[in-house]
């Protein structure tokens, strides 16, 4: 059990939080710029708060009111920087065993095996690609034999590809080595195959917390996510194929049938879709002559305006959100129960699950 | 050469190579200090680390006689209680060295350390270290290099050191006579031919050690370039 309650003032606003995480792992999800990673790295002492409290299992790591602060190299959490920070001049061996404890139940070589770095140990971190730095970070810091695990943005860095490679390993030690874990993300798709519990961070402040499928499927972690890409996720069964069209016809759990791309799943399979807010189109009249394989009617159940963008969500059994210019709003004259339909192609809806 | 020529390159040398050893473990607490605090009052600090650089170099000398002239508060100290005269011995040489070349190795150590990403060291100690075991494991070693270069920079400042050095302590021959103050008395008692063959011989130190400088310089940024 880790129970934090910081505050500490950033420039635009404060970060201001109180968290029982039980995990054990926790994901802190929010756009960037809202605080997780200055979280972090007050929990694993790198920053100092203006005050607050942390204690892990009972144990007092910092409290501003005893004027107490466990130095870094005495709290024993293990921290990997979304950059990795290797240093530099040494070979990965030597990073590797910087912070190496004996009697822990790490050692060097099951480390190196089991995230695929041994053929690595004489490089200097120059020669080391992204995803190699991440995993020898990841095992840098497991060496330390911590008694927490703070990871920032393990895999947000890497491309798709990398990140599918970095993934299972720190899947491997979550599973391994039942490390508690408390990892900084903004792609929902990390959140829900990592965390078994996720806080939804905004500006500063906790917004939403839960298991990562009922908070990412919620409309309540949404207004974190005004500014950056938006990602509608969708829970739903699979209920049929059609190979020769290249299409896998789908149904969410409330009803709405949409086709996605062919891809081979037992039918009646759970999978997970997202929809990104910005691919959704809005007609206020029923479409015709159109190549998009999902078209489908509903109502305007809310219009949220900022900057110079419009979420605006639409009821079309599931609650779908879409993202608009200011003036596509103004110009259709979009107001609340208004029915509308909403048009998205077959490959603008990807399986994150 | 002769041998007394040899012994002038030598004193001189080692004179020069003492000021900065002895300026070398404050040079790398202070540039440090001034690479990390965000304290206010850091400019004062820095522009007093820096004075000496500026001011000339005879006045630098003044103030060091006002402060271990034998008749002074802790020349005389020094001298009643360790029997230790600083003011026209060798030891005031090296202590003109030290203080003439002392900005210069300053600005260079605190570049250096700025070039070393303080994450580095705080991610160090997240690994279980001490503050001191990151400082020589961590940090020193990734500032090594411009540490180095500083250092070969207040040598050659020191190897000419002239002002400061005659007003502390003298132009003592086969005591505290150095190269360039050879130079200067020899060319007021009229043997140009030896001074300029003196001269000649102070071009060629000085061009190893600026050349030598200048390349561990380049190494360094090249190998933070090719690291970062």
């Amino acid at each position: 059990m880790i129970e934090v309650r910081l505050r500490i003032p950033l420039s635009e606003f404060e970060l201001s939080v109180a968290l029982d995480l039980a995990g054990p792992v926790t994901a802190l999800f929010g756009p960037s710029g809202v605080g997780k990673t200055t979280l972090l790295e007050a929990v694993a002492g790198l920053r100092r708060p203006l005050e607050g409290e942390i204690r892990i299992d009972g144990e007092l790591i910092y409290s501003s009111e005893r004027r107490f602060s466990l130095p870094p190299e005495r709290r024993r959490f293990g921290l990997v920087p979304q950059d990795a920070l290797l240093f530099p001049h040494l070979d990965v061996r030597a990073n590797l065993l910087y912070g190496f404890r004996n009697g822990g139940a790490l050692s060097l070589p099951s480390v190196a095996e089991a995230l695929e770095i041994g053929h690595l140990l004489d490089r200097r971190p120059s020669r080391l690609s992204g995803g190699e730095r991440q995993r020898v970070a990841l095992a840098r810091a497991l060496l330390s034999q911590p008694r927490l695990l703070l990871l920032d943005e393990p895999v947000a860095s890497l491309d798709v590809e990398l990140k599918d490679r970095v993934l299972p390993y720190v899947k491997r030690v979550r599973d391994l080595h039942r490390i508690p874990t408390l990892f900084v993300s903004h792609d929902a798709a990390d959140v829900l195959s990592l965390a078994d519990e996720v806080v939804v961070l905004d500006r500063g402040s906790v917004v939403d917390r839960g298991t990562p499928r009922t908070v990412l499927t919620h409309p309540v972690a949404r207004g974190a996510f005004f500014k950056g890409r938006f990602e509608n996720l969708l829970e739903s069964r699979v209920l049929g194929h059609e190979p020769e069209e290249g299409l896998t016809r789908v149904e969410t759990e409330r009803g709405l049938a949409l086709s996605i791309p062919y891809r081979e799943a037992p039918l009646g399979e759970r999978v997970l879709l997202g929809l990104l807010a910005e691919d959704v189109l809005l007609a206020k009249e029923a479409p015709v002559g159109l190549s998009a394989r999902n078209v489908f009617e509903g109502s305007i159940r809310a219009i949220e305006e900022q900057g110079g963008v419009a979420m605006v969500e639409v009821d079309a059994k599931d609650s779908i959100y879409v993202r608009l210019s200011h003036g596509a709003v103004r110009s259709l004259e979009l107001r609340v129960g208004l029915p509308v339909h909403l048009i998205v192609k077959t490959h603008s809806i990807h399986r994150l699950s | 050469m002769t041998p007394d020529l040899l012994r002038l390159v030598g004193f001189t040398v080692e004179m020069a190579l003492a000021g900065v050893l002895l300026t070398l473990p404050i040079g790398i607490l202070l540039g440090l200090w001034l690479a990390r605090t965000r304290w206010p009052g850091r400019s004062v600090v820095e522009t007093i680390a820096t004075l000496p650089l500026v001011l000339p170099p005879t006045v630098v000398g003044l103030v060091l006689l006002e402060i271990f002239g034998r008749n002074r508060p802790l020349g005389r100290f020094l001298y009643e209680r360790f029997d230790l005269t600083i003011a026209f011995t060798w030891r005031a040489v090296v202590l003109a060295s030290a203080v003439v070349a002392f900005p210069l190795l300053v600005r260079t150590v605190r570049a250096a350390f700025e070039g070393v990403d303080p994450r580095l060291p705080a991610l160090a100690r997240t690994l279980g270290r001490g503050p001191f075991h990151v400082f020589f494991t961590v940090s020193l070693p990734l500032a090594a290099r411009g540490i180095l270069a500083g250092a070969i920079l207040a040598f050659s400042r020191a190897l000419g050191e002239f002002g400061a050095t005659i007003m502390v302590a003298g132009n003592i021959p086969g005591e505290t006579q150095t190269m360039s103050l050879a130079i200067f008395q020899l060319v007021s008692i009229g043997r140009d031919p030896d001074a300029y063959r003196l001269a000649a011989l102070s071009v060629v130190v000085a061009f190893v050690a600026i050349w030598l400088s200048e390349r561990l310089v380049r190494q360094s940024r090249a190998r933070l370039a090719e690291e970062s």
